[in-house]
């Protein structure tokens, strides 16, 4: 990997929870401790189940809600510590594409409204012709008709609407792009359209992206590399095809075991462990078990 | 012993009735899961809504039967038909939040249905926690007193399991039950669906998109697009012989695996048609590569083998075409 576009450093996100009737407040360690590079035209896939802290992980590198503690970089410069203000001019470096386009796209505002937006904002057109033009090449870009500009989001499907959402991530050219479980809510027919747009764009724009899903399958075709996160840290992370093949850690064994398999053939031979997970925390200290495959030690923490 | 014919459910939009569901078949064994699969819109979930009777004001069944050991509950009266559902006929949904009383504690909504079926020397509590430990919540005697919200999504899952089986139901509906769940959760819970199924011999209508679970927990399988059934056989040669070009392009999309990574995933281009503008004959033709021009006309679902049903006029040919493999390989399933 060439310098990378994404260093995070030890990044952890605590939330003081409101605390039981009984005793203090206690502090909620939603992300603990975890250290993440993106390359350019990289995907680095991030899997894990409700709960695990990987949309908050997305967030606090985007200083959407800026991490508690650790050090975040873009491009080499530090991010994270800086105050809104200072935050503004890169914000158009880092770009999201969320799950639900119904709730992400403003109701009320022309589809080419919208993906103009980013552009105003940054000023990066003062003549409207150009900047009708470039919303129309974006248009092109993610397969939506001209006409589409002039349309309200509630008059297209889920799938449009993501394209909708991807063409105003993609509008000032970012460096990186993060898309929280982008394709998850739409059809498998839709998805496959959408996920093939976004590698589309990835090879053309060569954005670095970070593909936070729960979806193993999508995962794993769309990531160059993939990170297993689990309560709040990185169990293990692993060049997609050599952490399918090979999963150290237990708990990626146990995610992989329970996704079912489009055949019945293979799911007839199949044998899973079914019993419970232990939900309990694996050590954040992460070892190089092969080139650029990293696992968390095998046994939990001891119970507090 | 659940027969579905014709059934036909209409939804009201601007005054006219449009057709949701539009002619569907379905039959269900004893000791069965039949999965019923398509994409939203597709009318999957308004089938079972309409075989459970629990269409909400806007819906309305129009037309067909549903067989019920010989009793169309179509004909029922609410009133009649109330004991059937819950006793015989259950069902469960995505989201247990909203199918569970959020007012009353986890044993009380037990509680009535092991009511319902009196027995000598029954112990409604002991019964209750019984229930809950089988469908694998631990500590089930502190957890029967709490209500649902203090519980997480997949332990109210396995509540609304709990009160399903509690019947002992001859069906059960089940409508994307662990959609909204984790994978791991799923897992356990269809698992524990099937295990009960097996063992009380009742039959599982599974209404699902994922064609994952259909391939591990289905006996038969019922392909739905846009109102109607394209295409049903059992889950083996479906999944080994797909023959209409709707369900085979649905299986080319799915990213596997168990399979080395392809370059680009075969999508099929192209939406479903929307509910108020759905083309004569076919409804797949729009996004389909095999169309002709007899695809203006609808073609009947037929066997292309014995057992084997598809809604194609051409499903002979893509049948043919799959023998060899390379064919397989080489034919689209999208334009």
């Amino acid at each position: 990997m060439s310098t990378p576009v994404l260093v995070a450093d030890a990044v952890c996100k605590y939330f003081s929870g409101s605390g039981s009737l009984f005793g203090a407040s206690r502090v909620i360690e939603a992300v603990d401790q975890v250290d993440l590079q993106i390359g350019a035209s990289e995907t680095l896939g991030l899997v894990g189940e409700s709960g695990s802290g990987k949309s908050t992980l997305g967030r606090a590198l985007l200083q959407l809600d800026p991490p508690t503690a650790g050090t975040v970089s873009l491009d080499g410069q530090t991010i994270s510590g800086l105050s809104n203000s200072e935050l503004r001019p890169l914000r158009r470096h880092m770009q999201m594409i969320f799950q639900d386009p119904q709730s992400s796209l403003n109701p009320r505002m022309s589809v080419g409204s919208i993906i103009a937006e980013p552009l105003q904002i940054a000023r990066e057109f003062t003549d409207r012709r150009a900047l009708r033009k470039r919303v129309q090449d974006l248009l092109d870009l993610v397969r939506l008709p001209a006409s589409a500009a002039q349309r309200y989001p509630y008059e297209f499907s889920g799938g449009q609407r993501q394209r909708i959402g991807i063409a105003r991530a993609i509008a000032l050219n970012p460096k990186l792009i993060i898309a929280d479980e982008a394709v998850s809510s739409l059809d498998v027919s839709i998805q496959a359209q959408i996920i093939n747009l976004l590698m589309d764009l990835q090879r053309e724009f060569k954005f670095a992206c970070l593909f936070i899903a729960h979806d193993l399958a999508v995962v794993r075709h769309i990531a160059d590399r993939i990170a297993v996160m689990f309560l709040g840290r990185i169990v293990e992370l692993a060049p997609s095809d050599r952490l399918f093949e090979n999963p150290r850690h237990p708990y990626t064994r146990a995610l992989l075991d329970a996704v079912p398999i489009p055949d019945p053939e293979v799911e007839a031979k199949r044998t899973r462990s079914t019993g419970p997970i232990i939900r309990r925390r694996y050590p954040a200290t992460l070892t190089e078990v092969a080139p650029g495959h990293f696992v968390a030690p095998l046994e939990p923490e001891p119970k507090p | 012993m659940l027969q579905v014919r014709s059934l036909k459910t209409a939804v009201k939009i601007d005054g006219t009735d449009h057709l949701i569901v539009n002619g569907v078949d379905l039959d269900l064994q004893a000791g069965e899961t039949v999965a019923l699969v398509g994409e939203s819109g597709s009318g999957k979930s308004v089938t079972a809504l309409s075989i459970a009777r629990l269409l909400g004001r806007h819906l309305r069944t129009v037309g067909g039967q549903v067989l019920y050991n010989g009793r169309d509950l179509l004909r029922l009266s609410e009133r009649q038909m109330r004991p059937l559902r819950g006793r015989e006929i259950s069902v469960v949904f995505q989201e247990p939040m909203t199918s569970l009383n959020p007012v009353l504690t986890v044993f009380t909504q037990l509680a009535e249905i092991i009511r319902r079926r009196p027995a000598e020397g029954l112990d409604v509590r002991a019964r209750a926690v019984e229930l809950l430990d089988s469908v694998g919540i631990s500590l089930p005697e502190a957890r029967v007193d709490m209500y649902p919200h203090q519980l997480s999504g997949g332990m109210r899952q396995r509540v609304m399991l709990a009160i399903a089986i509690a019947a002992r139901p001859r069906v059960m509906i089940a409508d994307e039950p662990t959609t909204a769940l984790d994978v791991t959760t799923q897992a356990q819970i269809l698992d524990l669906m099937q295990f009960h199924i097996r063992e009380m011999r009742a039959g599982m209508l599974l209404i699902t998109h994922d064609m994952g679970v259909v391939a591990r927990y289905a006996d038969r399988v019922n392909v739905m697009y846009s109102g109607g059934i394209v295409e049903r056989a059992s889950v083996s040669d479906l999944f080994a012989r797909p023959s209409h070009p709707y369900t085979r392009g649905l299986l080319k999309s799915i990213a596997r695996l168990d399979r080395p990574r392809v370059a680009r995933l075969p999508a099929i281009e192209g939406l479903p048609p929307p509910l108020t503008a759905r083309p004569a004959g076919c409804p797949f033709q729009p996004r389909c590569s095999f169309r002709i021009e007899r695809c203006s006309q609808m073609p009947p679902l037929e066997p292309v083998t014995p057992g084997h049903d598809s809604a194609c006029w051409r499903a002979g040919d893509l049948l043919d075409s799959m023998m060899p493999p390379a064919a397989l390989a080489a034919t689209g399933g999208g334009a």
